[in-house]
């Protein structure tokens, strides 16, 4: 799951303090889950601008709104007419939303970040938000016990823990795990330590995020769509 | 039973003594379908608790935990209060008796009055409060405290002008100011004969006159209070409203010192047996008085800290360690007043023998109960033998069963106690009366007829508002006029009137034809609280045919006029808003229906110890069928391996009879060598697979887990064979073994338990040390007993075997847990060496055996157990109950109740109390066929729902679950209403009925429309 | 709010001004209480007939928990000067 966190609120009030009418846009899958850009959350941040700007002596409009999810296009539709009535849009759903808003929107208006698009995390307690993949594009995990060493690991060591690890804990902060403490602890259990004298060579980083923008293309499903388009093509001929 | 039986039999039971025990099996049997009459000799219901400012160990406000009990008590269609009186005889048998009851006169009439208290303001007379244990003042016409139920005022005729007037001219003041005309003078009280099936006595106890022990010196030095003075004094509605003074000079004391064992474990002038509660209400006085003023440095006096229930041990640490209390061992033997200082001079020895005096600004004296002056008489009248105490006497074996058959007891009556178990013999009781006359529950009871309710669905709202005087209370600060006025125009207001008393019956009335005439489909009633009179309002409009749900209280008495007397303006603008409020939320209620759910009548109890097999024949008694799971190849349990108890009496043979009983009852199976597998459902509709495939449909669970012994490591244990545990001895001592002349035996207490990580008492090694340590002395005089001991917890009526221990020659050495025994073994000899603190030097002991005390640990069982039925339990490992102090037996998911040693250590008559109150809690779900839900609950829009888990991860109740599809659903069932899912969902998808975000909104908007000159 | 839709516009005009503190100023408080615990101390400050500023009104909630953002923030965005939550 996507984890994020709302922008500080001043940060927020900068970017919004010269507009005019304002829509606070929530996503309601990921940030809604984890408590920081769904309706509920939109529904606060408006509620939060309207005071600042009263406060300030602003004449500013805000409003809000939240649709199930801000990455697919035909979620936006039933609300693309009254969203073009505002100046800026505010979204607080994740950086793919934003960025695939302001596409949609293509320069009509601006669309603005609310949330910190923060990592991929799981949710071990309510609450509590635990970053556990990085999204490198080149998975080791049946190579680390499950445990990935990409971002549980400070470094992103391939290849054992470095000198910093102190007693289980990682010396860049005591309450994180050490993740290759982790790693042997986890393949001991596992029976399998032998894997871990295998050298892991240096890592080509360009299916992560060092190689472009990536793009996944299911081409069974996409040829699906294009026959759907050719059929009521057809139909519509007749 | 033959037709003739139940022919005779009365589905009515008597309770003497309304206090929380009372309370507690009324409202259990009252729920369960038997009439019940109480008896209470004050004009309020309420015992001892009420009287308490907070509870140990959590701190817990008593009054806010017991008034809604009480009010409860008092509202119940089945529940009949009888205060002002007293049993004058009782006749019959069990099953049918007849009791005479004598009501002295109220001089109020209860039926007219409702409860205004006008009377009280004009009353010109004071005296001192007896309430407030005379630190306090009240009028001659008064409601014993402010939350007193039944909600009527009572004259003092030994203080009332009038009633000391032959002529009744005086005054009468109190007349004139009753607007509802319910002062009676000619009141002569009356008789009443009632015919009950069975009676229950929870009378309470009185406490220790501690001006006997003049050289403590209360009542002659002013600073010297007694403990529950001292209650009222730290309680906010107290003589000093919670602020922490002397009541010689209202000076805040900073040296305050409690002296335990007032009238207690004293022989000469004083009571022989131990209080049970002292040492941990000083504790807690001490920790309050703390909170409420950070400069107080406590001290507390005491012989021996008797912490042995559950958590007091870690409540007593926490008093040391963070409130600084300074535990003292010693006896004061003097208290002088310093002249004009009103300090107070304490002397005492320490424990070393050397005499100190020191001073404090202020002393509590710890006092004990004891019963009530009139005991004997009281027995007598009930034809119940005693105990050369006056406590009623009984069995450990049938802890709540008095010497007559049909008479039962409950509470402190029985023997000193707390609160928890105090309530856990109220629900034993009132098991054991469901069990007694299970064939004739449902004969007596009240049951109300209602007309249709009327489908006001689509109906724009058309409320009516009805504005009460409550006599003056309300109108003499809020103009009511103004009021009506302001609210008439209202959106969705279609009537609006004021009434002198809405509660009144007349008013009900005009409230029922008003809804008819007006075609009202909302009621807004603008009076008193919700608390005590909102479930009479929905009442009154569900027998006028609307939902009872279409109904809201605004609260403009304890929130509007009485606290803003003299500032008639801005309490009239107030109440508006309230109103307003109400109107607004009023406007967009909508009729709920509580759903019901049917119940299978069977019960599953884990467990098939002596608290498991107790609660099955209890319910099997009363009619339903049982399931015992039992891990083991036998029934049985831990007391497979007990011989005696303290008193003596034959456990092996107790033992034996439960076990035939339980095998004969046709009620009952029984799965050994079986466990759980699986088990899913909601109250009244559980189903359990077993581990041997059969599956089981219930309707209420049981958990009897039981215990095991801590199997010690230490002082030599397993190494050499003279160094065993009492158990081992007691089975020695059981197969008649006599110990031999000369012969010396040590006994170390608390091996395993008191130190971390196992920081609590096993509560009864103490007992079985002194039990065995009797037989031998018994034996052979000429045995030598040693028990090396940190304190001696013989709490109760058990202190006797105490004494009994030292007259016989037992040798008590105590020690400290930095301090502890070394054992060390040379040849065949061991030695133990210890600090004598008396002394101050160490022993050397020989000894012979080498008995070792251990604790209890909860059974390995209980972990699994507690994970399948997600019930918490707490650090130690015991299961964790809804509430310690109000609800011992329950957990917070409804259906579930807990018995025995998997609760916390406890002696047999405490474990079998326990699991009579179990049977009693379930008895009241499973008599019933259906259910209902609350309306009050969380909906659940799964269209909305995300299935984040917040919902399911906070409920305390475990409502919200993953369905099979994997997603998240709601069991109303098991909701409370409490809406904490509906504060954490992100999606929103859970409103709260009757407290919607539309509802509080719309009243947020109504409270700042209504301060023009705020807002715009 | 239903997903989907643009809530109706609530704020602007609803949405209290800044100004001087006028003479005489009294605070408007509003209290949301829990049923159980701070609702019957509220009352019972009447009982004892305890005397203190009118200018509190309660909204009474099944539990301090059912509180949600939204609740506060309303009540600050149409002028109430302080929200007590007790519970």
């Amino acid at each position: 799951m996507i984890v994020g966190q709302q922008k500080p609120f001043d940060e927020i009030w900068e970017m919004v303090k010269g507009f005019k009418k304002v829509l606070v846009y929530g996503c309601n899958t990921c940030v809604a889950i984890c408590h920081a850009g769904g309706g509920k959350e939109a529904e606060i941040l408006t509620s939060l601008l309207r005071m600042k700007a009263a406060q300030e002596g602003v004449d500013l409009q805000v409003d809000h709104a939240a649709i199930e999810r801000h990455c697919e296009p035909e979620f936006f539709e039933p609300l693309d007419e009254k969203v073009r009535t505002y100046d800026l849009v505010l979204s607080t759903a994740c950086g793919v939303g934003v960025n695939f808003l302001a596409d949609r929107l293509g320069g009509s208006m601006p669309v603005y970040p609310g949330i910190n698009t923060t990592f991929y995390g799981g949710v071990p307690e309510a609450g509590f938000f635990v970053e556990l993949c990085g999204g490198c594009g080149n998975c080791v995990l049946h190579l680390t016990g499950g445990i990935c060493p990409i971002v549980r690991c400070s470094k992103s060591l391939m290849n054992g823990p470095c000198g910093g690890t102190n007693n289980g804990k990682c010396e860049v902060s005591n309450e994180t795990d050490c993740a290759w403490f982790l790693i042997v602890e986890r393949m001991k259990k596992l029976g399998t330590l032998e894997k871990l004298y295998e050298v892991q060579p240096p890592r080509d980083w360009s299916t992560g995020t060092h190689g472009g923008p990536r793009r996944v293309s299911l081409e069974h499903i996409r040829a699906y769509e294009e026959q759907e388009e050719k059929n009521a093509a057809t139909e519509g001929r007749r | 039973m033959s037709v003739l039986s139940q022919s005779t039999k009365r589905g009515s039971v008597l309770i003497v003594g309304g206090g929380i025990g009372g309370m507690q099996a009324a409202l259990d049997l009252a729920d369960s379908g038997f009439k019940v009459h109480m008896v209470q000799r004050d004009p309020s219901i309420g015992g001892t608790m009420v009287m308490l400012d907070k509870t140990f160990p959590t701190g817990d406000c008593a009054m806010c935990m017991i008034s809604p009990k009480m009010v409860e008590a008092g509202r119940h269609l089945n529940v009949d209060i009888h205060t002002l009186a007293e049993v004058t005889s009782v006749d019959g048998d069990a099953g049918d008796f007849t009791v005479r009851v004598k009501l002295a006169p109220r001089y109020v009439d209860a039926d007219k009055c409702t409860g205004c208290g006008d009377c009280e303001l004009k009353c010109p007379k004071k005296v001192l409060s007896e309430f407030d244990q005379n630190l306090g003042q009240r009028k001659a016409v008064y409601s014993l405290f402010p939350q007193a139920v039944p909600n009527t005022r009572a004259i003092d005729a030994s203080q009332c002008l009038c009633l000391n007037d032959p002529d009744r001219k005086r005054c009468r003041l109190c007349e004139k100011a009753c607007k509802a005309g319910a002062i009676n003078y000619n009141d002569k009280g009356r008789e009443l004969e009632l015919h009950v099936g069975s009676i229950i006595l929870s009378p309470g106890l009185d406490r220790y006159d501690a001006r006997v022990r003049q050289e403590l010196g209360l009542g002659r030095w002013k600073n010297v209070v007694s403990s529950i003075q001292f209650e009222r004094i730290l309680s906010a509605s107290g003589p000093y409203k919670g602020v922490v003074q002397r009541p010689s000079d209202q000076k805040h004391p900073k040296k305050v010192a409690w002296i335990q064992c007032v009238g207690s474990r004293d022989n000469h002038n004083a009571n022989p047996w131990c209080s049970s509660v002292c040492c941990m209400y000083a504790t807690k006085q001490s920790i309050i008085a703390k909170e409420h003023d950070k400069n107080i440095e406590p001290t507390i006096f005491f012989m021996e800290m008797r912490a042995f229930g559950k958590d007091f041990d870690k409540y007593v640490e926490r008093a040391k360690n963070e409130y600084d209390v300074r535990y003292q061992r010693a006896m004061v033997s003097a208290i002088r007043e310093e002249p004009g200082t009103g300090d107070l001079l304490l002397k005492y020895a320490s424990e070393d023998g050397r005499l100190i005096t020191e001073k404090f600004d202020m002393v509590v004296l710890s006092v004990g109960f004891q019963p009530h002056g009139d005991a004997e008489q009281f027995a007598k009248t009930f034809g119940i033998e005693t105990n050369e105490y006056l406590f009623a006497k009984t069995s450990p074996f049938a802890p709540v069963k008095t010497s007559r058959e049909g008479i039962f007891v409950t509470g402190i009556y029985q023997g000193p106690k707390d609160i928890p178990e105090t309530v856990m013999q109220g629900s034993g009781v009132a098991g054991s009366v469901m069990a007694m006359l299970a064939e004739v529950r449902g004969t007596e009871i009240v049951k109300k007829e209602l007309p249709p309710e009327k489908d006001v669905t689509g109906e724009e709202p058309r409320i009516g508002v009805f504005v009460c005087h409550c006599g003056t209370n309300i109108s003499s600060t809020v103009n009511i006029d103004e009021v009506v006025n302001a609210v008439k125009d209202q959106p969705g207001v279609a009537y609006v009137t004021n009434t002198i008393y809405a509660c009144a019956q007349d008013n009900q009335d005009m409230i029922k034809q008003t809804i008819k005439e007006q075609n009202l489909n909302r009621v807004v009633i603008a009076s008193c609280t919700p608390r005590t009179h909102e479930k009479l309002f929905q009442e009154t409009i569900r027998e006028a045919g609307l939902n009872k749900y279409l109904f809201d209280l605004a609260d403009i008495r304890e929130q509007c006029s009485w606290c803003h007397k003299g500032q008639n303006e801005v309490a009239t603008k107030k109440a508006i808003g309230i109103v307003k409020m109400s109107v607004a939320k009023s406007r967009l209620q909508e009729p709920l229906q509580s759903e019901t759910v049917g119940v299978t009548p069977a019960c599953l109890i884990i467990g098939g110890g002596i608290a498991g097999m107790t609660a099955a024949l209890s319910l099997a008694d009363q009619g339903f069928p049982v399931h015992i799971i039992e891990k083991d190849p036998e029934l049985g349990g831990l007391i497979k391996h007990v011989y005696r108890t303290l008193d003596g009496l034959d456990v092996q043979e107790f033992l034996k009879d439960r076990i035939g009983a339980v095998n004969e009852h046709p009620k009952i199976t029984v799965h050994t060598g079986v466990e759980v597998k699986k088990t899913d459902g909601f109250v009244g509709n559980f189903k359990t697979i077993l581990t041997d495939g059969s599956a089981i449909e219930h309707g209420a669970i049981i958990l009897a887990t039981g215990g095991v012994e801590y199997q010690p490591t230490e002082y030599l244990y397993g190494q050499t064979p003279n160094v065993i545990t009492q158990r081992q001895l007691e089975k020695t001592l059981a197969e008649g073994g006599s110990p031999g002349t000369g012969k010396r035996y040590v006994m170390i207490q608390c091996v395993g338990s008191r130190e971390e990580p196992n920081q609590y008492c096993s509560r009864i090694c103490c007992q079985d040390a002194i039990r065995n340590a009797i037989a031998i002395k018994e034996r052979n005089p000429a045995a030598e007993v040693i028990i090396v001991y940190r304190d001696v917890r013989t709490y109760g009526l058990r202190e006797d075997y105490y004494k009994k221990a030292r007259d016989l020659g037992v040798i008590f050495v105590r020690y400290d847990v930095d301090k502890k025994p070394q054992v060390e073994q040379t040849g065949s000899v061991i030695q133990v060496r210890t600090w004598d603190y008396m002394l101050d030097r160490e022993l050397s002991l020989t000894a012979d055996w080498l008995v070792l005390s251990t604790g209890l640990r909860p059974h390995p069982t209980t972990e699994h157990v507690g994970a399948m039925y997600k019930v918490t339990r707490n650090p130690d490992g015991y299961f964790l109950e809804a509430h310690v102090k109000l609800r011992p037996v329950d957990f917070p998911s409804e259906g579930l109740f807990v018995a025995g040693l998997g609760h916390a250590p406890k002696n047999i008559d405490e474990t079998v109390a326990q699991a009579l109150a179990a049977s009693g809690r379930a008895g009241v779900i499973l008599s019933h066929e259906h259910l209902a839900v609350s309306g009050i609950i969380a909906k659940h829009k799964r269209e909305l729902c995300m299935s984040c888990l917040s919902c399911f991860r906070v409920c305390p109740f475990g409502s919200p679950y993953i369905a099979e599809d994997g997603k998240v659903s709601h069991n109303e069932v098991k909701c409370m209403g409490c809406g904490i899912c509906a504060g954490i969902c992100p999606a929103k998808a859970f409103q709260v009925n009757n407290f919607r975000d539309d509802q509080i909104l719309a009243m947020i908007d109504a409270a700042v429309e209504s301060e023009p000159g705020v807002v715009n | 709010m239903v997903d989907g839709a643009v809530t109706e516009q609530t704020g602007v005009s609803t949405i209290e001004k800044p100004r001087e503190i006028p003479e005489g100023w009294e605070p408007n408080v509003l209290a949301f209480a829990c049923h159980y615990c701070a609702f019957a101390a509220a009352d019972l400050a009447g009982v004892m007939r305890l005397s203190y500023p009118p200018n509190v009104k309660i909204i009474r909630l099944p539990c301090t928990g059912k509180l949600d953002h939204i609740h506060i923030l309303r009540a600050f965005e149409r002028g109430v000067d302080g929200v007590f939550v007790a519970g």
